[in-house]
């Protein structure tokens, strides 16, 4: 999708709305603002990726959607994770942790690069 | 992104509007971000870039969203129409599997009506729609003289020289030879042909070599070519027949190879079916053995590529009148396609066939539909309710006619099994008038015919029903109650289906019935001639032990005398030409009379012997028949039948007149006797004048032996063989059948039509009496209250029995004069088939009708009784 995210790894987009849905049904833009609120504004995914992203996992069958009204009462497209999803989520999610502790394990050896 | 029109959401009324819903869920997220930004205090113009800069190009996005989604719904619609399907087809079967009395009828009358259609079909296939099956046979034709007649030599020489026309021209003639020297003698029946024929009909030789064109010439080497079954019949299969000398008509003939058994190793003929050949010769004809008034050949030619017949046609003419002037005679020549050749006769047969079995197809889709629609009547209740909880009239339609495609799709499969049967018999039988009837199979072809067939049937006989039973209203249903009636259209729908199969049942009937009384006619014609406890068998003398006339009636007499005095034997007679089989015929002339070159008179001419007339019992009207002193330097006599009395010497006594035979005769003979007339044609064709010559003052080669029995004229063959085989021991008695087998066999085309008329037309009638008796026993259980009231007011039993058979009587009636009219109409497809009866025989359309209203009173009739044993109290009680 357009621009190659650099700032995002491969296949964490996915892990990203996956975990921002874990929490209530959201629709794309609601993902985005969550996602930025708890990064605070660190992570930048070019929002027009989004929702490839999000239609891939519905055909994965990880997240569902259905049309619904806005808190501004607008007609807008929600989604929300499956229980397929939330097992998908939980294992990669984990794999992620492992890599991330991994990688910091490394790059906190002496001597120090940061 | 463009604004869509609010028009567009109407559209999600038939199915989600992907292009609308991917924009409006993009165009959120951009307005959403807007306001964001917006509130943080960007102004309208910077938030806007700002929104569109974070989300990337919209357009890609969007598009690639319409094309996923799209992709998505097409992949969703299939599955789920797919599965929509299997679960109509699972249930079909279940409903079918609980009711195995109702499935078990409908696919036996399916089986039976698609059978039947199928192995007509492929019998007509074989016949009509395949090719020859020789190397483009499109471009063959036969060519044939002028007057139809065949060729001479010196003719098709000239023809020969032709280059225009014929990119290939050959020419063949059948004949007769004895095969002597190695155990018993046998007359072999063989074609005799130029160099051409095989390659143009595409032989390729089992072993060995074809002739070579240089064989042509009668200077060259006798070469023979023997038939895969001779071959094995008479050499064990002998692999080192080649270049072994065999005799054949006391000649020395050398094997150059063996026909391939099968469909091009036959010649074509105008007889419709191609007689296969026992084997081939060279034709080593030249213009002294074979002269131009000698007429025996049969041309066959391949025209040139891209020629078309019209053009062909066109060009013989112009190259006939070139040969006119220089030959003198008529030249011209007519071309037939060898498929209208080969097809021959039979395309009335073949029409009729068809249009019989289509008319068994049809009674038996109305049955079925009549069979669907009363167990609709029962499924009403469960329909409505289905419909009432939500279930789409399409589905409930679908749902049914895939039910009755299953239906069909057994009862195809079973008729598969049917026709298969049905061809094998048809070919057992094997009538000579259907041409390539060896050939028809059920192959590929003919099963995709069977399974089309089985489909468009379902439809046919389920759409009605299906339609009809999905427009149940559940109000008027529950208001029905338990009575469950169909309504009068229901009622009017299942009439018409009745009449219809009362009026094909009619028409088929007529058919099978105007058969059956041509065959009646035929059979009680006057033959002219008693074939019962007649031998027949024939015997062919070979030119060079017998090269005289004189020694030639001197065998035959010896035959006769020494067969005479066989005890068992009544009489015995020679003839040149055995009645109903054809045979010589030209014309003759009367002593003082002239008549215009093309105006003589004409007859049949036939050599007899004394002993003939009274083998046959054919009786003498006057003067007498030939005796033992009608020999070589006796008056020359001859004996004329009453047709030709009547036609050239009417109103007075042909006695004494003097004609001449004209067939190798010398002067004229005096007619010293009038017999009866004898059909030698064929049974159906009125006898012509025909001339009788003793065989002792016109000799020939061959005849036809003929003795009347006292007994089994089987029993007496073994002494005629020990009679001929101590006269001359290479000569061989060919086609020993008795002469009611020869009358038979003229009638078998016949048979076999009225056969297939006689058994379509019972299966017809068989399920026109089913479907009534099945509409009649329903009407009874419908009306059961109403009887009930009836008979508890004080109907009695016999009004209640005539109100019910005079329901079933109407659609009986209206059915027999709809089948009438049409009967009437279809008569004309049948013109070639009867005899002696018009297509609109009373006799035969009044039979039919009492016939059809017999059965359909009694099938009317059970239902009716048990109507008037209806219990009043009970019924009254149920309400």
């Amino acid at each position: 999708m357009g621009r190659d995210s650099g700032d995002l790894l491969q296949g964490t987009l996915g892990l990203l709305i996956l975990k921002a849905l874990a929490g209530e049904e959201r629709h794309g833009y609601g993902i985005v603002r969550w996602i930025q609120g708890v990064t605070g504004d660190v992570v930048v995914i070019e929002e027009g990726s989004l929702y490839p992203a999000l239609r891939r996992l519905e055909d994965r069958g990880f997240v569902e959607s259905r049309w619904g009204l806005s808190e501004n009462n607008r007609r807008a497209r929600f989604y929300a994770i499956t229980r397929e999803g939330r097992q998908h989520l939980h294992a990669d999610a984990s794999s992620w942790m492992r890599f991330a502790r991994a990688v910091m394990c490394v790059l906190e050896t002496e001597p120090s690069v940061v | 992104m463009r604004e869509q029109p609010r028009w567009r959401r109407y559209l999600r009324f038939w199915g989600p509007d992907i292009a609308a819903d991917v924009d409006d869920e993009l165009r959120f997220h951009l307005e959403m971000r807007e306001r964001d930004f917006l509130a943080a205090g960007l102004s309208p113009a910077a938030a806007r870039e700002e929104a569109l800069a974070r989300f990337g190009d919209p357009d890609k996005v969007a598009r690639w969203l319409r094309d996923h989604d799209t992709r998505k719904l097409r992949r969703s619609r299939r599955a789920q129409a797919m599965s929509d399907l299997l679960q109509d087809i699972r249930y079909g079967l279940r409903r079918l599997w609980k009711a195995p009395g109702f499935t078990l009828a409908v696919v036996l009358v399916l089986a039976l009506g698609i059978g039947a259609t199928t192995a007509i079909f492929s019998v007509i296939d074989a016949a009509l729609l395949r090719p020859l099956p020789y190397p483009e046979a499109g471009r063959l034709v036969a060519v044939y003289g002028p007057g139809q007649n065949p060729f001479s030599f010196p003719q098709y020489l000239d023809w020969k020289r032709e280059t225009e026309i014929f990119a290939d021209l050959g020419t063949y003639w059948r004949t007769t030879y004895a095969l002597t020297g190695a155990g018993e003698p046998e007359l072999l029946k063989v074609g005799q042909m130029s160099a051409s024929v095989p390659r143009m009909l595409g032989v390729v030789p089992r072993v060995g070599r074809l002739f070579s064109p240089a064989e042509d010439l009668p200077g060259s080497e006798r070469v023979i070519m023997l038939s895969e079954g001779l071959w094995r019949r008479r050499f064990g299969g002998d692999p080192r027949i080649l270049g072994r000398t065999l005799t054949l008509g006391e000649q020395p003939y050398t094997v150059i190879g063996i026909i391939p058994p099968g469909r091009r190793s036959t010649v074509p003929t105008a007889l419709a079916a191609a007689q296969e050949l026992d084997a081939w010769t060279s034709l080593r004809l030249n213009e002294k053995n074979a002269p131009r008034d000698l007429q025996f050949l049969d041309v066959l030619g391949r025209l040139r590529p891209g020629l078309g017949l019209a053009q062909a046609e066109q060009r013989t003419l112009s190259f006939a009148r070139g040969l006119k002037e220089a030959v003198g005679t008529d030249q011209d020549v007519q071309l037939v396609p060898l498929e209208r050749l080969v097809i021959g006769n039979a395309r009335p047969l073949l029409i009729a066939l068809a249009g019989a079995v289509a008319m068994v197809l049809l009674i038996a889709c109305t049955n079925v539909a009549n069979l669907l629609l009363a167990r609709a009547a029962v499924r009403r209740r469960e329909i409505a309710v289905r419909a009432a909880l939500g279930a789409a009239r399409g589905r409930l339609v679908r749902q049914l006619l895939v039910e009755s495609l299953l239906l069909a799709l057994l009862g195809g499969g079973a008729g598969v099994l049917v026709a298969w049967a049905g061809v094998a018999g048809l070919r057992a039988l094997g009538p000579g008038s259907v041409p390539r009837l060896a050939e028809a199979t059920v192959d590929a072809k003919i099963l995709g015919f069977a399974l089309v067939l089985s489909l468009c049937t379902g439809l046919l006989f389920g759409l009605l029903p299906a339609l009809r039973a999905s427009r149940a209203d559940l109000g008027e249903v529950m208001k029905e109650g338990a009575r469950g009636t169909g309504g009068p259209a229901r009622e009017r729908l299942r009439g018409t289906l009745i009449v219809a199969e009362v009026a094909l049942s009619f028409a088929l009937l007529i058919g099978a019935g105007l058969l059956l009384r041509s065959l009646e006619r035929l059979l009680a014609v006057d033959k002219g001639f008693d074939a019962e406890h007649v031998m027949t068998s024939y015997l062919l003398l070979p030119f060079n032990s017998y090269p005289e006339g004189h020694r030639q009636a001197a065998f035959f007499r010896e035959v006769r005398e020494r067969v005479q005095a066989l005890p068992g034997v009544r009489t015995a007679g020679l003839v040149s030409d055995i009645p109903l089989g054809g045979g010589a015929n030209g014309g003759f002339a009367i002593e003082g009379r002239e008549y215009p070159r093309g105006k003589e008179p004409f007859a049949e001419k036939r050599i007899a012997s004394p002993g003939y007339f009274e083998t046959l019992r054919i009786p003498v009207l006057a003067g007498r028949v030939f005796s033992e002193r009608d020999v070589a330097g006796a008056p020359p006599v001859v004996v004329v039948n009453q047709a030709l009395a009547q036609r050239y010497f009417p109103g007075e006594s042909p006695l004494g007149k003097h004609v001449d035979f004209r067939w190798d005769t010398k002067g004229m003979q005096e007619i010293v006797g009038v017999v009866g007339d004898v059909r030698e044609q064929a049974l159906h064709q009125p006898a012509r004048p025909a001339i009788y010559i003793p065989h002792a003052q016109r000799p020939a080669e061959w005849a036809y032996l003929l003795v009347r029995t006292t007994g089994d004229p089987n029993s007496i063959v073994p002494s005629l063989r020990r009679v001929v085989a101590a006269l001359d021991r290479n000569l061989p008695l060919a086609q020993v059948r008795p002469l009611e087998d020869v009358v038979a066999a003229g009638l078998a085309d016949r048979r076999l039509a009225m056969a297939l008329f006689g058994v379509f037309s019972v299966l017809s009638l068989v399920l026109a009496a089913l479907g009534l008796y099945a509409v009649i026993s329903y009407m009874v259980v419908q009306r059961r209250q109403e009887i009930g009231i009836r008979m508890a007011l004080g109907a009695r039993t016999e009004q209640v029995v005539r109100s019910v058979l005079s329901q079933g009587m109407a659609l009986i009636g209206i059915g027999v004069i709809v089948g009438a009219i049409a009967a009437l109409w279809l008569g004309r497809f049948l013109a070639g088939l009867v005899f002696g009866v018009g297509t609109t025989d009373p006799v035969t359309f009044g039979s039919v009708a009492l016939l059809l209203a017999t059965t359909a009173f009694l099938a009317s009739m059970i239902p009716a009784l048990r109507a008037a044993h209806v219990d009043p109290a009970s019924v009254l009680r149920s309400e």
